[in-house]
């Protein structure tokens, strides 16, 4: 016989708001959310990265002017 | 109605604002919107409470994660997350090579047969449950949403990212080709049992 794609139950349960609260956890999902979020330093990074605009125009412009000062001595 | 409706939407904005900016101002959002996404998934898990948590927040990490993606262009922020959650459940059940559960209520189900079908019988429920177990994943979602929990055309093309009309057309075609395929399978049945 053949598998069917899905189990289909015809008398379904049902829950109350009391036990779908047990389950409910924000601090739990914020640490895996930070696991996800910060779990290497180029993430952490990537989550900032409106904040870090700023510091990468910095290291941009002070790369550019370090290659004409050395294109300029050279 | 419209007035709450739009207040309703306008602090949902700020919240999703706020959630944008400092990623603990999720809370609202998670503890407004927690019961309605764990209600969905469990719908589709089996009734399995445990899988169900595990799936919701799941979802909600993800939803976290990509918070900052999120633009509100009128639709309500529960169907991005209804959305996410399918994934997260489709995910789930091509990993585990299980098959995923279609929670269908008996009063729900006669009311669906009687519209494709006139009157309710017990060989067509076994009927219908043959022909939901031959058809694809977007077919049985599209059912399942429109009859089973009774979700508008609108929320439909919410959830699955298509316009209110496209959602018509699609149940409107799916019906209709359920409705020939249920008679084949009732043919079928009737005939087992002669």
């Amino acid at each position: 016989m053949k598998k069917s794609k899905y189990d289909i139950k015809t008398k379904p349960l049902s829950l109350s708001d009391k036990d779908i609260e047990k389950h409910m956890d924000f601090d739990k999902t914020y640490a895996h959310y930070s696991h996800w979020a910060y779990r290497k330093p180029w993430h952490r990074f990537q989550r900032h990265a409106h904040k870090n605009n700023r510091i990468v125009l910095y290291l941009i412009l002070i790369a550019v002017i370090a290659a004409l000062v050395l294109m300029e001595m050279g | 109605m419209n007035e709450q409706k739009a207040s309703h939407n306008a602090d949902e904005v700020k919240l999703i604002q706020a959630a944008q900016k400092n990623i603990q101002f999720f809370r609202d959002l998670y503890q407004r919107h927690y019961k309605a996404v764990f209600r969905f998934v469990y719908a589709r898990s089996g009734n399995d409470e445990d899988l169900s948590a595990d799936l919701t927040q799941q979802a909600f990490v993800k939803a976290m994660l990509n918070i900052n993606r999120y633009e509100y262009r009128g639709v309500p922020f529960i169907a991005w997350l209804y959305r996410i959650a399918l994934n997260e459940i489709n995910l789930h059940y091509r990993n585990s090579k299980k098959a995923r559960s279609v929670s269908i209520d008996e009063h729900t189900v006669k009311l669906f047969i009687e519209e494709i079908d006139d009157e309710f019988s017990e060989v067509k429920l076994e009927a219908l449950k043959l022909t939901m177990s031959d058809q694809n994943e977007e077919v049985v979602q599209l059912i399942e949403m429109r009859y089973f929990e009774k979700r508008s055309f609108k929320e439909l093309g919410e959830i699955l990212g298509i316009s209110e009309s496209n959602a018509k057309v699609k149940v409107h075609r799916i019906l209709k080709k359920l409705k020939i395929t249920l008679l084949k399978k009732m043919q079928l049945l009737t005939g087992e049992k002669k």
